[in-house]
This record gives C-alpha cells, sequence and structure tokens, in this order.
C-alpha cells in the first residue's frame, strides 16, 4: 500500500483531533483510544509538537516598535487618500463627458 | 470596538476614517503575510500599501461573503505573487554561510540548522497545500477563512492541511538530519544565543 493511502486511511483523524475538528462524541472516542495506546498517543503529540516547531522555524519578522507601525499606517492612508481623490476626479472628468455628450 | 463589517459599511457609505481603523486593525497580519513570500521589507510594505489601495477602491464591490480580513489577505497573496513574477528573489543558504562562533553559540547553530531545514520542508510542498499549512500555522486563521482566502471549499482547505501536515511528519521523520527535532527546546528567536555572546 503506498504511503498516501496509508496515512489517509489512518492518520487523518489525528490531524482533525489535534485542529479541535471533531466532534463531542469523536472526541470521547479518540480519548479512549489514546489512553489505551500509547503509541497512538506518542504519533498525536508528535503532530502537535510538529506544528509547534513549524511555528517555531518561521523566520518572517517584521518590526515591533509602535511609531514603526504609526509611520506605516500614514504612508498607506496617504497613499488611499490620493487614490481616493483620483477616483473622485476620475468620477467627475467622467460625468462632465457624458453631460457633454448629451 | 466596532467590527469589520461595521467598519466596511461606514466605508462604503464614504467615511475615509472608518478605513484608517481598518488599516490598522490589519497591517501587521498582512505585512508578515507578506514578508513571508518577498522576504524583503520594503517591497513587503509597497505590497502592503497597494493591496491597502485596491481593498478601498473596490470597497463597493466588497459584498461580506468573507470577512474583510480574509478578502484583504486574498488581495495582499495576490498582490505579493505577481510581484514574485515580475522578481526574482536570492535566498540565503544558511548551510554555506560560515560564521566563527564560540561553543555557546553552537547549540543555537543547531537550531537554526534545524529551522532551516523545516522551513526548507514546507517550501517543498505543493502550493496549495503549502499555502493552506501556512496560513493555519503562522498566521492562526481558520479554515472557514482559509477556504475564503484560497477559493475553495471547507473541506479543501482542511485537506489541503491535513495533506501537508502528514507529509511533513513523514518527511521529518525521514531525515536522518532531523532527528531528534521533537526534543528541542523551542525559542522564539535563534537570535537569543548570539545575543547571549555579545
Amino acid at each position: 500500500m503506498s504511503y498516501q493511502s496509508t496515512f489517509m486511511m489512518s492518520d487523518s483523524w489525528q490531524v482533525d483531533y489535534i485542529e479541535g475538528e471533531v466532534t463531542e462524541e469523536q472526541r470521547a472516542d479518540m480519548e479512549l483510544l489514546l489512553q489505551h495506546s500509547p503509541m497512538e498517543k506518542q504519533v498525536v503529540d508528535n503532530l502537535g509538537k510538529l506544528k509547534e516547531s513549524i511555528r517555531w522555524s518561521d523566520e518572517t519578522q517584521v518590526p515591533e516598535a509602535g511609531k514603526y507601525w504609526q509611520g506605516l499606517h500614514m504612508k498607506i492612508m496617504d497613499a488611499v487618500n490620493e487614490s481616493s481623490d483620483l477616483k473622485w476626479k476620475k468620477e467627475k472628468s467622467s460625468r462632465k463627458r457624458r453631460n457633454a455628450r448629451r | 470596538m466596532k467590527s469589520d463589517e461595521i467598519l466596511v459599511e461606514e466605508v462604503q457609505g464614504g467615511q475615509v476614517a472608518s478605513f484608517s481603523v481598518l488599516v490598522s486593525r490589519h497591517q501587521r497580519a498582512l505585512l508578515r503575510l507578506a514578508m513571508r513570500i518577498v522576504k524583503d521589507l520594503e517591497l513587503a510594505e509597497d505590497i502592503v500599501q497597494e493591496s491597502f489601495i485596491k481593498a478601498y477602491l473596490k470597497i463597493d464591490k466588497f459584498e461580506g461573503r468573507s470577512s474583510f480580513k480574509s478578502w484583504a489577505f486574498q488581495i495582499t497573496l495576490n498582490t505579493a505573487k505577481n510581484k514574485l513574477r515580475g522578481k526574482r528573489y536570492e535566498h540565503v543558504d544558511i548551510g554555506k554561510v560560515s560564521i566563527p562562533v564560540s561553543a555557546k553559540a553552537e547549540s543555537g547553530i543547531a537550531q537554526a540548522g534545524i529551522q532551516q531545514l523545516l522551513r526548507d520542508k514546507v517550501d517543498s510542498l505543493p502550493e496549495k497545500q503549502k499555502m493552506a499549512l501556512s496560513l493555519r500555522i503562522y498566521d492562526d486563521l481558520s479554515f472557514k477563512e482559509i477556504a475564503d482566502i484560497m477559493n475553495c471549499p471547507y473541506d479543501t482547505a482542511k485537506a489541503n492541511y491535513r495533506h501537508a501536515l502528514l507529509k511533513l511528519r513523514h518527511n521529518v521523520e525521514e531525515d536522518h538530519r532531523l532527528q531528534g527535532w521533537n526534543e528541542i527546546e523551542f525559542k522564539k528567536n535563534i537570535a537569543v544565543a548570539f545575543e547571549a555572546e555579545a
């Protein structure tokens, strides 16, 4: 059996479990299984750790300083206001053209 | 605090000030998303700015079928992808970087190596799986939000994530360089090891 079909058959519930994507009834069944199967418990624990380690491996860093975010906010809003003015001017000139045609 | 829905309605009614609140609320998450894709702060800022402009100009057409946050994520994602198409970015191969360090920093370097390997494994996932995984783990989004951003059904978003995580588990367990990965203590930032040296 291929690796793909094996994991789809046996392991997908473990992901759903750690993501909280199970019903109360399923959760109760799974917890019972985990209590009696140290191997399954190990698998579930490792999936949780894998998630944590992927999050930890993220190298993306954004500036922390409040000043930086205020500056970025200002820059964005300046650009938004400018585009808003342009939009307004465009609408005004197309209205003028339409009126002239009439 | 006003909800995004109310703020969007106010912007649609002509109140630019309400858009300012939306920018303030979401700029950080969007910058992180853009940074993850282009790995360049200046370019990421441009992408976020462009995305907010697009959102503002198209807000009349926003019908609220998804949340504003999902919509803004989708716009930023597409804008970042388009930028990347136009420009190739060089990434530093950490394996090729040689830095003289003392023994104290060695554990930090070992961790950096593991971090890099994990990133490589995430990068090697099929595009949709990688996207679902990134949005879930890095951005803490719900499967509903992921489905809205990826423009796919809820179950598809979940399946993409599930396949990604299980494939990663398989790849990590098979890789002898990552032996003991599950025993390391996670430090938020490996720079801590270097800072301690200074």
